[in-house]
């Protein structure tokens, strides 16, 4: 990929009022990225969107589209077009009227523009829907206007929110396949605002998490689900457990004690945790072994890390099998075992177990604030 | 349990009313029988009336003469009469034309304006028209007059030295028949702004367009619905007004409406005016029928 940057955002800081939607972002988007904002709602996503497009304007801090500032910019001068989360299609107009809106604002001669216009309802595979007003089309095919009317004009960056937000959960997962095939085509940097998880690691390069006005981890969608740097990425993406703990040591190896005093290995992530903080170990649930309690089994600190609890509730789910745990104390987890021979169920509720994983599965993150210390399932 | 006995209750119910009913085309026409009485008392006997009215004779005292012809219609032949019916149509269109110029800024400012304060504004817009139709009227002759609060005003201030006949002129209606009608433009006109989604302009500024273009190629197309209705509100009533006529034209300007007014008050010909009524109704209805085609009735206003 290339290192070109497309956008950067400097210390960009956003208030409404006295609340800050954007609280002192940096960032940067690279050329022909497929990058994804993904955050609860109210965490600044779309306002960060909206800056890029020139919607609102920063407080503080500078946003460069193409390395220029783009400070003082209206919309209409950005090199950047956006598919709004409702689409906003010109009811007024047809469909082509509507793609072409953009082309005549340009004021691209009639032959050129009318080419153009074919040419990507083709590439979004509406041809023939010419004439269509948007009210007489699918959610689904407004989708693809939308896409059609801001592609066009060929921008430097294209800007989705939420674009598949109205769409029925099949059609969502057929156009998210198409919206990634559709970004390798043309090859713009698309920038593309979710909620949902699992829609930005389908479809994206790289995602910055955000919560509360704040970027808290960019990376690829590996690095963000295997290698969450804080209790809040590692518990938005995907399914986790977290389990209370206590900085035992911290040098050669990161030994932490847990709520009913098991002392456990852990690989040290690149928090600055202290002696004696305390801390929470988050661990998949895919990555949990489970043998029975008593198996003698291929144990070997610090390389793997050993509790014993017992099976709460043991849910078949065809690929795999889900098991609800008791640690002894009082801390329940979830692990999935894998059903690769479909023979596999093995432990019933009440049966005492060991709960076995590698040390490198399991991140020991800083115990923030404003969390319950409980473990979450689902 | 208790449900399921008042269910197939009701059930019976509908049952026995379908079967009174019959057919569905039967319970169709039954479905709009009290409009149609209410068509019938209201609008469709009253119209036979004056239409039959107007095909009667005046007797030398003013009363009325069962002998049926068409002469009351050959009589608004007169050039005299046809002039009066052409000023009419003219005059309802400035006044159109005029509330449509001062409504549309108002009603985009409001519409626009932050939702909390949009109520208010209306409200605003409203209140004069709690009080009493002529008072407003003669508040603007207060205004108007030769010594009135505007030319006290300009003389005062030293834009004019000689006062402005405003007063008892044809732009005294057209400003008294304006500002009587402003609300009938601004809350159609208002309504159709509002519902405009704001994501259409940021979506028509995001492709390119600068602010006039998107009023014109957005706000302006997307308000039509609310145009047309206010125009066919102010236009029907202003063609049949005669009160601001009487009053701020003083005598000079006569509309149809005063036509109307005079035969069945001061001249005593019922059937005369019935049929300058009759008229003034076709008429009427070909200028709506033809502004409604031309700018699309139908599909515009569902958008």
């Amino acid at each position: 990929m290339a290192d070109k940057v497309a956008i950067e955002f400097r210390q960009v800081k956003k208030l409404f009022g006295t609340i800050p939607a954007v609280d002192g972002v940096s960032l940067q988007i690279y050329e022909g990225e497929f990058f994804s904002l993904l955050g609860p709602s109210g965490c600044g996503k779309t306002t960060s969107l909206r800056l890029i497009a020139g919607f609102e304007t920063p407080t503080g801090g500078q946003i460069l589209i193409d390395n220029q500032p783009q400070q003082d910019l209206p919309p209409h001068k950005r090199l950047v077009n956006t598919v709004f989360q409702n689409y906003a299609l010109f009811p007024h107009m047809t469909v082509f009227q509507n793609v072409a809106f953009g082309l005549e604002m340009e004021r691209v001669p009639a032959e050129m523009k009318n080419q153009r216009v074919r040419t990507i309802l083709d590439l979004v595979r509406l041809p023939g829907m010419e004439d269509r007003r948007p009210r007489q089309l699918s959610g689904g095919q407004q989708q693809r206007v939308a896409l059609a009317r801001a592609l066009v004009k060929h921008p430097k960056v294209l800007l989705l929110d939420e674009p598949l937000g109205a769409l029925d959960l099949k059609l969502r997962k057929a156009m998210q396949v198409e919206l990634k095939t559709l970004q390798l085509q043309v090859g713009i940097t698309f920038v593309y605002v979710t909620h949902d998880q699992e829609e930005a690691l389908t479809m994206s390069d790289r995602i910055a998490v955000m919560n509360e006005g704040r970027v808290l981890q960019v990376g690829t969608p590996q690095e963000i689900y295997e290698n969450p740097n804080s209790r809040f990425v590692a518990d938005f993406i995907g399914e986790t457990n977290f389990i209370p703990a206590r900085v035992e040591q911290t040098d050669p190896h990161l030994i932490i004690s847990t709520v009913n005093g098991e002392l456990l290995t852990a690989e040290r992530d690149n928090q600055s945790l202290q002696q004696g903080e305390n801390a929470i170990l988050s661990i998949r649930p895919e990555k949990i072994q489970l043998a029975p309690a008593d198996e003698t089994v291929s144990f070997e600190p610090p390389g793997q890390s050993r509790l014993m609890g017992q099976v709460i509730q043991a849910v078949y789910l065809g690929t795999d099998t889900r098991y609800l745990i008791d640690l002894s104390g009082g801390i329940q987890i979830t692990a999935r075992l894998q059903n690769i021979n479909g023979t596999e169920t093995r432990f019933r509720p009440g049966d005492a177990v060991q709960v076995l994983w590698d040390a490198h599965h399991a991140r020991v993150l800083r115990e923030e604030s404003g969390f319950p210390g409980k473990s979450i399932i689902e | 349990m208790n449900d399921m006995v008042f269910d197939s209750k009701s059930r019976l119910k509908i049952g026995r009313l379908n079967r009174v009913l019959g057919d569905p085309a039967t319970k169709g026409l039954t479905l709009i029988i009290p409009a149609v009485i209410f068509l019938l008392v209201f609008i469709i006997f009253p119209l036979i009336l004056v239409l039959f009215l107007s095909v009667l004779t005046r007797g030398n005292y003013g009363e009325i003469v069962y002998r049926l012809n068409l002469n009351n219609y050959l009589r608004l032949l007169d050039p005299l009469y046809l002039r009066i019916l052409i000023y009419s149509a003219w005059t309802a269109a400035l006044t159109t034309i005029g509330t449509l110029l001062i409504g549309y800024p108002l009603a985009y400012y409001i519409a626009r304006a932050p939702r909390r304060q949009r109520s208010f504004l209306i409200f605003l817009i409203l209140i004069p028209f709690w009080t009493n139709f002529l008072i407003r009227i003669y508040a603007w002759i207060m205004i108007l007059r030769t010594e009135g609060l505007l030319n006290s005003f300009l003389l005062a201030v030293g834009l004019i030295h000689t006062p402005l006949e405003i007063l008892y002129t044809p732009l005294a209606v057209i400003i008294g028949m304006v500002y009587e009608f402003l609300p009938f433009m601004i809350l159609p006109l208002y309504a159709s702004l509002e519902k405009i989604e704001p994501s259409l302009f940021e979506a028509a500024a995001d492709l390119g367009a600068r602010p006039w273009k998107i009023f014109f190629r957005i706000t302006l197309p997307l308000s039509l619905p609310g145009m047309i209705a206010g125009s066919i509100l102010v236009f029907i009533p202003a063609m049949g007004m005669f009160v601001v006529p009487d009053l701020m034209g003083g005598a000079k300007t006569l509309l149809v409406g005063n036509l109307i007014k005079n035969q069945f008050l001061t001249a005593r010909d019922w059937p005369f005016g019935a049929a300058a009524s009759m008229v003034l109704l076709v008429i009427t209805l070909i200028f709506t029928l033809i502004y409604t085609r031309r700018t699309g009735f139908g599909e515009e206003l569902l958008v």
